[in-house]
């Protein structure tokens, strides 16, 4: 049977998946501008850190009691930033760098923009697969594990993008802007959770 | 209503003559826009809706590589007075206003000038040069430009013996370019060549491209084409050229001088600290290629740098 949270998981799930539908619809009309190659690339990792953000805020800002039914969008926004994260690495391996790991690793090697990347989606993908059913059953769930995972990939993240911009930096201090915000939230909620049995 | 009954004309219904040889340029203009829409095999041009220009001569440095659409060069610009998006600044700049307009040349020089665009245009032949374009983000065109090499007009104005720079200068107006309401760059955008580049035959002042003047995302109606260096150094809607003894201080140089040296000429073997400049996705393809050496013309320039270290002088 499929529980209500279920039902809302499967259409957060969909809905996530619109901005790939885009992409797909105007990569096949031509319409994603004179680089299609680097709109995807970009695109899709801003969605990716979109995404990480999202499922960080469904699980910190539960505690809120009006924000309570946002906990289901959890895993499905996590789902959608490795997702994300995957079509944009991949979209970087094959177009830029011809699948040669050799050359991607040279590429990381030299620069720290693209470790930063690396890192924040080996941590996505660790996170992510931390919450899978097998894996809880092996090795059980350790939350303040999975969190720290979540805040340093989307430090991370954010970094690999701030790096990218040659000078306009509002965009990229957006999101750090909302990751402090979420940071700073969930410190703060932590200070008042220690001090209430006292 | 009954016509005047006598034959005299007054002043005010004879045609003013800036206005009867616009005229006669438009009809010029249009005599070979409808030539090119009825033969467009000959001329090799299609219209775009900008004024066709009068070309002398056409010559090739892309070697034979087909330049890119219209439409992507059109729409696809790097000129932070507008925006610092790349597709958003051909809408915003289409009100740009480019007559009149006047760039002054002074500095170091025994004729200073303030040249009115028009007649500028018509000192020297204009030539159509195909030159590829390589931008310091990593992504490239192949240009058809149109205009003339920019060492007569420098050796007209007499050089000073002192003279060993040329800074050039956009318009800074913040009412007509929203993107200078804000501080992203230093305002007014400047770049700089060593007098040797700028008198090197492959550097061109450009009022063309594909056949027409230029569109004025594309730096109408005058801009600097070097065609070795990365593209920010190819300045748009030029307003002063000055001969200097000291190097100009350009845009990018404060904005970032551990990324963005005076030289900028296109290396593959010298990265911009953030990202490899080894490889260029060419618009329109999906795979990068490998970057040239001074962006494929280092048989022409390599000489003006000999014994200079290249990742010092980025």
């Amino acid at each position: 049977m499929i529980t209500p949270k279920k039902k809302r998981q499967l259409a957060a799930g969909l809905l996530f998946l619109i901005p790939c539908a885009y992409l797909i619809w105007a990569g096949l009309l031509h319409r994603l501008g004179a680089d299609p190659v680097e709109k995807v690339i970009h695109t899709t990792g801003d969605w990716a850190l979109r995404f990480i953000l999202l499922a960080m805020a469904a699980r910190s800002l539960t505690t809120l009691p009006v924000l309570k039914w946002i906990a289901a969008f959890h895993k499905p926004a996590a789902g959608a930033a490795l997702f994300y994260a995957t079509c944009h690495f991949l979209t970087y391996a094959a177009a830029d760098q011809n699948f040669s790991i050799p050359e991607i690793i040279k590429d990381a090697a030299t620069h720290t923009r693209l470790i930063f990347g690396a890192l924040a989606y080996t941590l996505i993908a660790a996170a992510a697969a931390a919450m899978t059913p097998m894996i809880i059953k092996r090795i059980g769930f350790n939350p303040r594990l999975h969190n720290a995972a979540a805040y340093i990939a989307a430090t991370c993240a954010a970094a690999h993008y701030v790096w990218l911009v040659k000078k306009d930096l509002r965009t990229p201090l957006i999101y750090a802007a909302i990751l402090a915000a979420l940071s700073a939230y969930r410190a703060i909620t932590k200070v008042i959770e220690v001090k209430k049995p006292l | 209503m009954p016509q005047d009954e006598d034959d005299e004309i007054t002043a005010s219904e004879i045609t003013p003559k800036e206005v009867y040889l616009n005229r006669r340029e438009f009809m010029a203009a249009s005599a070979a826009a409808a030539a090119a829409a009825a033969f467009p095999e000959l001329s090799g041009a299609e219209s775009h809706g900008n004024t066709p220009l009068k070309i002398e001569k056409r010559s090739d440095y892309a070697e034979k590589e087909p330049p890119t659409t219209y439409k992507d060069a059109a729409g696809y610009n790097n000129f932070y007075e507008f925006s610092t998006g790349k597709e958003d600044v051909a809408a915003l700049s289409k009100d740009l206003r480019v007559r009149p307009w006047t760039v002054s040349l002074e500095g170091l020089i025994k004729k200073p000038k303030v040249y009115d665009i028009d007649s500028l245009i018509k000192m020297f032949p204009l030539e159509e040069r195909i030159y590829r374009m390589r931008c310091v983000e990593g992504w490239s065109m192949v240009i058809p430009w149109v205009g003339f090499a920019l060492d007569g007009l420098i050796k007209l104005s007499e050089p000073d013996s002192k003279a060993k720079f040329v800074e050039f200068t956009t318009l800074h107006d913040p009412a007509q370019m929203p993107g200078q309401r804000r501080e992203v760059l230093q305002w007014p955008y400047v770049e700089g060549l060593r007098l040797d580049e700028a008198l090197h035959p492959l550097t061109i002042l450009s009022m063309g491209m594909y056949g027409e003047t230029l569109p004025n995302q594309n730096g109408a109606p005058l801009r600097l084409v070097v065609p070795w260096k990365y593209g920010f150094k190819s300045i748009k809607s030029i307003v002063k050229i000055r001969l200097t003894e000291q190097m100009p201080i350009t845009s990018w140089m404060q904005a970032g001088p551990s990324e963005y040296g005076f030289y900028a000429n296109v290396n593959p073997e010298v990265d911009h600290p953030r990202w490899s400049q080894a490889r260029e996705r060419r618009v329109g393809e999906f795979m990068k290629r490998k970057t040239l050496m001074f962006n494929g013309y280092a048989g022409q320039v390599a000489s003006l740098y000999s014994g200079m270290d290249l990742r010092k002088n980025f």
